[in-house]
Formats: C-alpha cells, sequence, structure tokens
C-alpha cells in the first residue's frame, strides 16, 4: 500500500510580534519586530538585556483559570496555539476517532521557570516547601499532556526534546505517523518560554547572544555582516496535519502539504555545527529527496537564520552546497530577524511561515539587512517582503547537539 | 488571628483548589465525600495551607480529618498553640 499524503489544514500561533494567525502574518509580511527590553525578570546585571517576549497575553481566553494557575507560560503557548489551530481548521472532535489523532510537539526546556523558582525554594525554605505539583509542571511533556487533556484526544502524546530543531522534529514526526497511517491527523508544533534568570544567563554565558541592548530591535540581524548573536524569545506554533483524502473530504482549508522531511546528526559538536556545513546540507538533500522533489523545484528557503556568526556562515554555505548556481536565485529569509529565536517552537513557527508562504503568495523579509557580508552572498529578501507563487519550499532548523532537521512542504499537489 | 481568620483562608484555598465559589465551602461539608478533594488535591490544600500560615502540617493530615470544620480547628490549634508559645 502505497504511504498515504499529509496536508497543513489549522494553523495556530503565539508569538512575540503577534498572537493569532492574522495578526503574526501581518507583523511578518509587514517585517515588524518584536523584539525589546526584557521586562519579564530583572535582568539588570547582564550584558544582555533584550528578548522577544509575548505580550497582551491572557491564557484564561483558551484554558480554564484553574489549570493556568497550575501550568507554566510554555504549557499556556501551546495549549492557545492549539485551540486557535483546531479552531482554524474547523475539525469537528465531537465526531473523530479521538484515538487517531495525536499530540506531538517540540520543547527544549519545559516548564523551567517554576523550575528554578522550586530549587529556590528548596535551597532556602527547605525540601517540605516543594509544590506537589511541581513534577506536572515541570516535565517537558506536561504541553502535550494538556493538550490531549484539553481536546480529548487519546493518539499518541509526545514530546520531542532537540534543542533548536525540536519544533521541526515534531512536524516531520507528526507527518510520518499520518504517511504510515498510523494517525488520521496530529496537532503539532512547539512551545518555549525560556526568558527566565537562569536560563537567559545560561544561553548569555555561552556568547551566542546579540548584546545591541541599545537597539534591541535591530538586535537580530541574520544573514547581516555586523550581527552579532541571536536574540532569545518565547512563544508557540500548533499545526493540525491530517490525511489528504479526509481533509478534501471535509472541504478543509489546506494551506500546504508536507511532502518531505529529514533529521539527521552532525556528530559533531554540542553547540558549533560542522564549519563545512555538510551535515546541513545532508539534511536538506534528505528532505528535498523524501519529497521526490529535486532542488531546483524548491521557491524559497526558511532558514534557521539564527544572527550567530557561525550559523549564519554555514548554513549559507550548506544552500550553496545543495542548490549549486542557483542557490544565488532562491529567496532565503529568516523569521528569527522579527522575532528572534524561540529555541523548541522556532522550527513550528517557521513550517507555519513556510505554509502560509505557500498559501498567501507573499514571502515574509530577512528584516535588519542592512551591511553586505562578503561570505553571506545569498537572497536573502532583504527588509521588505516580496509576492511570488511558490510551488515549494524549505524549511530548515539547525540544533545545539548537533541535531538538525528539515521540512519541504509543498502546494497540495492534485 | 481570629477563628474566623483562619476558616475564612481555609475556605478560600479550598474553593480555589476545587475551582468552586467559596460560598460553596460550608464547613460541615466532607472534604473527600462531599467537596471531592481527591489525594493530589488534599496535599495542594495542606501545602497551601503551610505556606499561608507558615508553619508544617502532620502528613497524615490529609487523611484524617473529615469536614472543613475538622480542618480549621486542626489549623486553629496550631495557631493558637504558635501564639502562647510566642507569648511565653
Amino acid at each position: 500500500m502505497g504511504k498515504k499524503r499529509a496536508v497543513i489544514t489549522g494553523l495556530g500561533i503565539v508569538a512575540p510580534n503577534g498572537i493569532g494567525l492574522e495578526p503574526f502574518w501581518e507583523a511578518n509580511t509587514g517585517g515588524r519586530s518584536g523584539i525589546g527590553t526584557i521586562t519579564r525578570f530583572d535582568a539588570s546585571d547582564y550584558d544582555f538585556r533584550i528578548a522577544g517576549e509575548v505580550r497582551e497575553f491572557n491564557p484564561s481566553r483558551y484554558m480554564p483559570a484553574a489549570t493556568v494557575k497550575r501550568t507554566d507560560a510554555f504549557v499556556h503557548y501551546g495549549v492557545a496555539a492549539a485551540r486557535m489551530a483546531l479552531d482554524d481548521s474547523g475539525l469537528d472532535l465531537s465526531v473523530e476517532d479521538r484515538a487517531s489523532i495525536g499530540v506531538i510537539l517540540g520543547s527544549g526546556l519545559g516548564g523551567i521557570a517554576f523550575h528554578e523558582e522550586q530549587m529556590i525554594a528548596a535551597y532556602d525554605k527547605g525540601v517540605r516547601r516543594i509544590n506537589p505539583l511541581s513534577v506536572p509542571r515541570v516535565s517537558p511533556n506536561a504541553v502535550a499532556g494538556h493538550i490531549a487533556i484539553q481536546f480529548g484526544l487519546w493518539g499518541p502524546n509526545v514530546v520531542i526534546s532537540a534543542a533548536c530543531a525540536s519544533g521541526t522534529l515534531a512536524v516531520g514526526e507528526a507527518f510520518r505517523k499520518i504517511q504510515s497511517g498510523e494517525l488520521e491527523a496530529c496537532l503539532c508544533g512547539g512551545v518555549e518560554a525560556p526568558l527566565t534568570r537562569f536560563t537567559y544567563g545560561s544561553y548569555a554565558a555561552l556568547g551566542v547572544m546579540s548584546r545591541r541592548n541599545d537597539a534591541p530591535q535591530e538586535a537580530s540581524r541574520p544573514f547581516d555582516k555586523e550581527r552579532d548573536g541571536f536574540v532569545m524569545a518565547e512563544g508557540g506554533a500548533m499545526l493540525v496535519v491530517e490525511e489528504l483524502g479526509r481533509a478534501v473530504r471535509r472541504s478543509a482549508h489546506i494551506y500546504a502539504e508536507i511532502a518531505g522531511y529529514a533529521a539527521g546528526s552532525g556528530a559533531y559538536h554540542m553547540v558549533m555545527p560542522q564549519p563545512d556545513g555538510k551535515d546541513a546540507a545532508r539534511v536538506m538533500w534528505g528532505a528535498i529527496r523524501d519529497s521526490g522533489l529535486r532542488p531546483e523545484d524548491i521557491g524559497y528557503i526558511n532558514a534557521h537564520g539564527t544572527s550567530t556568526s557561525v550559523n549564519d556562515l554555514v548554513e549559507t554555505l550548506a544552500i550553496k552546497e545543495v542548490f549549486g548556481e542557483r542557490a544565488h536565485r532562491v529567496p532565503i529569509s529568516s523569521t528569527k530577524s522579527m522575532i528572534g529565536h524561540t529555541i523548541g517552537a522556532a522550527g513550528a513557527i517557521e513550517a507555519l511561515v513556510t505554509a502560509m508562504v505557500l498559501d498567501r503568495g507573499i514571502i515574509p523579509p530577512t528584516i535588519n539587512y542592512r551591511c553586505k557580508d562578503p561570505n553571506c552572498d545569498l537572497d536573502y529578501v532583504p527588509n521588505e517582503s516580496r509576492c511570488a507563487r511558490v510551488e515549494a519550499a524549505l524549511s530548515n532548523s539547525f540544533g545545539f547537539g548537533s541535531c538538525n532537521a528539515c521540512l519541504v512542504l509543498t502546494k497540495e499537489r492534485v | 488571628m481570629t477563628y474566623e481568620d483562619v476558616r475564612r483562608t481555609i475556605a478560600e484555598i479550598t474553593a480555589e483548589k476545587l475551582e468552586k465559589d467559596v460560598a460553596n465551602i460550608p464547613p460541615d461539608a466532607r472534604l473527600r465525600e462531599d467537596l471531592g478533594v481527591d489525594s493530589l488535591t488534599a496535599v495542594e490544600i495542606v501545602w497551601e495551607i503551610e505556606e499561608k500560615f507558615g508553619m508544617e502540617l502532620p502528613r497524615e493530615l490529609e487523611t484524617s480529618v473529615r469536614t472543613v470544620k475538622d480542618l480549621v480547628d486542626f489549623v486553629a490549634g496550631k495557631v493558637a498553640a504558635g501564639a502562647a508559645n510566642a507569648s511565653t
């Protein structure tokens, strides 16, 4: 029996520059940054004080107030995005086979804010003061559990932790489960709420973050010659992915088809990519081959594009390796230029953006692109969005721990 | 702190954990049978009482008290004992 096909029929998002699909898309195509000075915690003693914070977000709109109090922000973002994606898809869960719908998310860190709070309580006040709900609150899979409980989904319930590639792996694994016939539909995506004193400080200590405290909105500048690191951010995105035939039968709007996926490891270093980009290229190749397409069919690349000196250079090399001379003619943009790096959510947010590029025919820009880097000489769609009918697109994620994952999305091919 | 303060605080904590209105937490209500306090919620209620009153309660309390009033009486007793110790 041939493989089944998987399409994206619902999208939901909570991001620093927009909550909900349309506000987010408007901000992205308009090149609006969601980055600012940190308000979430006191960062006055840090050298780095900027982040992509989700603002004016009320989790009680999406989940019971009592659950809000017992859960961390990463769960709030996940449940909210799942609610939006389900509503957008038009799936009527009251008539669906709930056992055939799974929940797969990526999260690099889980409930790290509450974890920190409880560590302090345990050391300062004694172990009796550890909150009895600490375990279900800090566990990374809490977000998948809460989504399943809230919507009554009985299928596989999984959180994948693969650093900055987590969200991409979650969407890819959901795609595989639909291809194989194991699932009819899957809520998949990624979440992260890393803006805490310890976590922010840990990434700062690694020396990978931008120091542009005086110009937060200009700090994330992927592929620009003067890039000086990424900007940490929070948020979440969820996609409803379902088997093509059922989506067509219920006349669902199809944003895009997931046509290819590959994941792999550079087996190289915990925080550095392989300098020649061969590992990244191998996974990009893998996803394109999996889709049955060729590199020349790809009309847009949503880059990992973190704004670190090394990533953007190596990703450029990898794109050249895969696309050859044509690398200069494929539009490439970085969503992180506007929202920063949402770690485990990034791949899901970028899969959502890639689906929207195919659906709407607009490529959002890489903002803050001012100064050309001779080593990054491709078409990064600088500063202004572009109208383009794209038939197939690639979304890249390259994470710490040498974990890489790529997706190929296409317009639904009839 | 008066007995009424203790009663009100415990009623508020119980109501919040059960997602009920505080008016629906009468003193004679049985925690498990009438209010549906399960074992995890009981742990949460006791933890919150310890936090609010700055006291340590015996772990078996979760199973030994039957009604809201039993719980209030026990905590009020501890509060009174603490106040008596503090004044001597």
